[in-house]
């Protein structure tokens, strides 16, 4: 279990405020945010690289704080690796093994035991420099983990990658994580490159955490318009709302769960929002089909299997779907309906 | 047929180029007016002289204890400021320049000055070592001019290596001296080897700060550039020049073996 | 106490203490000069005519090697001039030469029977003479100057001037108004470090140059006499004539001003250079 407390980190340009984190064992953990907001200074904090001005860090009920990297029995994994270009593989995987004075005999075995696991029992004797970037990551792991951390820090490990080899290197990373059942606390500043993988996620805007939350909730339910962006939600709308009805605009009124007043925001996820065919549910409110609006299609694009359609109901709205033959069919009308799930409106308080 | 184009992009190149002829010339003037007043017989007969041999020994070895020296006080000092922070840092740096910036002439008073104040003063005559008119006061000298720049190189050695190697090693349980020893140190290898020439190099050429501070004996603390100014106001011109072309050779080696490293450390 | 912070207080321990050594090595001679002797100095119109005569020469030094080096940095920075390598070599072996060694080569190339024949019939000697302090400090400014100016050249990428040339600007434009300003950090630390090294420089100007005080009054031309630099010395030359002639308390003086001026011009390097690490960063 790793604590944070009211943690502040300032440097010349900028400050980091009230981060407060709990990681539980285990866990697979990612911080996420855009370039610049302090995420790399935060764990860099975290390994004992920098020094707070004030808060407190705790890894496994000990306070960590004042304490060296050497002292936290962490594991990290900056950008590029850092493998040592000095070393062979298996100098590199022993190097935590022998600053630690442990015995020869344990060395070899937890290097063997790893390399096998990993499958770079081939490796072992090479360099790092002519490594692909999945052997390296393979090799920087195995140095990390054979000092069996309480966590291991990944500071965008997966940048300097190239695209198509990205999928395949955080499939492995997940795999190996769920092998070792270790904390992994990974930065990011994608969230597509790790939405999959993680088991929470922490968003860090500005130097500060704005949600920390599974991935289900900060896509669905985000607290600010910067998650919601930042999660690439594509409908966001103002709106001022009386009761558990919202007005967009004059024309546009949504039917919400909610029961609030004043000025909201409005976000719904793009592939929940349903494209009506006039036979069957057509027409304006039956029953529980409070939003179905009627409008043109504006826009229609295809990119990576799915289809992305802008329909303009007074408001642009964009809808993502797999269903190519419903695209098929409603790509010559002029006129679509659609059905905003009454469920799939998420409101934030402004 | 050249374009025109082609023809401007030509005299362009020659323009520039020109300026780097124009140095070239100058130093093929030196050199050749040197080799040709020496003549080679002469150089042949200053060179079967057994004092010629024992000065490029003694600015061999006292050159080699002072860059030994240098380099104890240069790694650590040089990684201290290559890697930390610390208050007035750039006025600090220019107190670690000072002694190289400052003309050598001006640091060899000022050693003689420091040698005869207390506590140096009465710590050499306590020990029996005596300064003036003695080798320990050349690689004193050799030591003091050389060191600032050491220092420099150092850093320069240090900046080079990523922070990011220690933080990793540190992280996977290394001590900050264990991390220095076997990650940093050895990444910096091949610039520090540089900087040990060019430190070494530099103090096979330390002559100003010996005049006043040394002073010069024939025979005893005669270093080869001393040697050579030495001659040159005896009037033996000859050996002055046949001692003076073996500290071009020594300079011309030294960079080349620098060259051939090829460390990222660069002089100031 | 863990190793790393023994490690830590250990390293900061010598530098401090290698600080603190600096700056005992120029505070402990100050016992060797008085105000007196200071004043008295301060007061001399030898003194004075020698403050002017190292400024001068040293600025025309470091605008000589501004004018020849940064083409020179320029070219070996950037185009494939056969035998770089050993023009590299040669260069940089310039700033490891014993001063002794580059003040007799001076000596003798202008010595040498044709080029003194020259010199005769163009009714000039310049060894000896004032001008030849110039070519004197010109060796070793060139020699830092062209180092520090090529490596402000390599820094600018070269893709800066490709963008340049085109959008329609053109070489020498590039040059001015694209080259010149990036690299502007690099070129100013070179010409404050020529400038510097042109101050200190003793040994050659020494060998070639000699001493100007004890000549007659007669031996110095117009210009020099309009300048106020008759029968002057530049600085350390002047200061190893006053130890050698017994004036210790005020040889030590001029040290001193020596030591003061150096320390105002490596602070604004620091400064400057500072400047451009940090605007390498960004």
């Amino acid at each position: 279990m790793i604590r944070v407390k009211n943690l502040r980190i300032s440097l010349s340009s900028f400050v980091m405020r009230n981060i407060n984190l709990e990681i539980n064992t285990g866990e697979y953990f990612i911080l996420i945010g855009p370039t610049g907001c302090g995420k790399t200074v935060l764990i860099e904090t975290l390994v004992g690289i920098r020094k707070p001005d004030s808060g407190e860090i705790w890894i496994n009920n000990q306070n960590v704080t004042s304490q060296f990297p050497e002292e936290r029995n962490v594991g990290y994994l900056p950008q590029d690796f850092a493998l040592f270009p000095h070393m062979t593989v298996e100098e590199n995987i022993a190097f935590g093994l022998k600053a630690r004075r442990k015995e020869k005999k344990y060395i070899q075995s937890v290097i063997s035991n790893l390399a096998e696991s990993l499958g770079i029992s081939n490796l072992l004797l090479r360099y790092t420099q002519g490594l692909s970037g999945g052997e390296k990551q393979r090799v920087a792991l195995a140095g990390a983990l054979a000092t069996e951390p309480e966590v291991v820090f990944l500071d965008e490990p997966l940048s300097s990658v190239d695209e198509n080899n990205r999928e395949i290197l955080c499939n492995e990373l997940k795999e190996i994580h769920s092998r070792f059942k270790t904390t992994f606390i990974h930065v990011s500043h994608s969230f597509e490159e790790v939405s999959e993988m993680a088991d929470r996620i922490a968003v860090i805007n500005n130097g500060t955490v704005e949600q920390v939350d599974t991935v289900e909730n900060i896509m669905y339910h985000p607290v600010s318009k910067f998650v919601a962006q930042f999660t690439r939600t594509k409908n966001i709308f103002e709106g001022t709302t009386n009761g558990n009805e919202i007005l967009v605009n004059e024309n546009i009124r949504l039917t919400t769960k909610y029961k609030t007043t004043g000025t909201v925001l409005i976000t719904i996820r793009q592939e929940v929002i349903k494209i009506l065919e006039e036979s069957k549910e057509s027409k304006e409110s039956k029953e529980g089909y409070d939003n179905v609006f009627k409008g043109k299609i504006i826009k229609l694009a295809k990119r990576n299997n799915i289809v992305s359609i802008v329909i303009d109901i007074g408001i642009p709205i964009t809808i993502y779907t797999m269903d190519y033959e419903l695209v098929e069919r409603i790509k010559s009308k002029s006129i679509v309906y659609i059905r905003i799930p009454i469920e799939s409106i998420h409101v934030i308080n402004v | 047929m050249i374009k025109h184009s082609q023809l401007k992009q030509i005299s362009w190149v020659i323009f520039f180029s020109a300026f780097v002829i124009i140095i070239l010339a100058g130093i093929g003037f030196l050199i050749t007016t040197n080799i040709l007043f020496l003549g080679f017989s002469d150089f042949m007969y200053y060179l079967q002289k057994s004092r010629t041999w024992i000065n490029i020994a003694t600015t061999i070895w006292t050159a080699s204890i002072a860059t030994v020296l240098s380099m104890f006080v240069g790694i650590p000092v040089g990684y201290m400021l290559a890697r930390y922070k610390f208050p007035c840092q750039k006025f600090m740096e220019t107190l670690i320049d000072l002694p190289v910036m400052v003309p050598p002439a001006a640091v060899g008073i000022f050693l003689l000055g420091l040698f005869k104040t207390f506590p140096l003063s009465s710590a050499t005559s306590i020990l029996g070592i005596k300064v003036d008119h003695a080798l320990s006061g050349v690689i004193v000298a050799q030591f003091t001019v050389t060191v600032s720049f050491c220092i420099r190189l150092t850093m320069a050695s240090f900046k080079t290596v990523s922070p990011r190697y220690e933080y990793v090693g540190r992280s996977l349980g290394a001590s900050l001296p264990y991390a220095f020893f076997k990650i940093s140190l050895p990444l910096a290898k091949n610039s520090l080897l540089v900087a040990l020439i060019i430190v070494w190099a530099r103090s096979c050429a330390e002559w100003e700060s010996l005049m006043l501070f040394v002073g010069g004996i024939q025979g005893r603390t005669d270093v080869m550039p001393f040697a050579v100014y030495l001659d040159f106001v005896g009037g033996k011109l000859g050996w002055a020049l046949t001692t003076s072309m073996f500290c071009v050779l020594i300079a011309i080696v030294s960079m080349y073996a620098v060259h051939r490293i090829g460390g990222k450390a660069h002089v100031r | 106490m863990s190793g790393s912070r023994r490690f830590v207080y250990v390293l900061y321990a010598i530098t401090i203490l290698f600080i603190l050594s600096v700056c005992w090595l120029f505070l402990s001679n100050i016992g060797y000069t008085d105000t007196q002797s200071i004043l008295e100095l301060f007061s001399r119109p030898w003194f004075w005519k020698s403050v002017r005569l190292s400024l001068l020469t040293s600025s025309v030094t470091t605008i000589i090697a501004i004018v020849v080096g940064i083409p020179a940095s320029y070219a070996l920075s950037r185009f494939n001039i056969p035998g770089k390598t050993i023009i590299d070599i040669l260069f940089a072996s310039v700033i490891v030469l014993p001063a002794s060694t580059i003040g007799l080569c001076l000596m003798v190339a202008f010595q040498y029977e044709p080029i003194l024949k020259i010199q005769q019939a163009l009714g000039i000697r310049i060894v000896h003479s004032m001008p030849s302090i110039i070519i004197a400090q010109l060796v070793l400014a060139l020699a830092f100057g062209i180092k520090a100016w090529r490596a402000a050249f390599d820094d600018v990428n070269p893709r800066y001037e490709h963008v340049a040339r085109s959008l329609g600007s053109s070489r020498m434009r590039t040059f001015w108004k694209v080259t010149l300003p990036s690299a502007k950090v690099g070129i100013l630390a070179g010409i404050v470090l020529a400038w510097t090294r042109a101050m200190a420089e003793f040994g050659a100007v020494l060998l070639f140059s000699s001493t100007f005080r004890n000549r007659h009054e007669t031996q110095f031309s117009h210009i020099a006499n309009f300048l106020g630099i008759d029968r002057a010395d530049i600085l350390p030359v002047g200061m190893w004539m006053e130890i050698e002639g017994g004036n210790i308390e005020q040889g030590i003086a001029i040290g001193f001003v020596l030591v003061i001026i150096t320390l105002l011009s490596v602070y604004a390097l620091n400064k400057i250079s500072g400047k451009g690490s940090q605007a390498n960063k960004v």
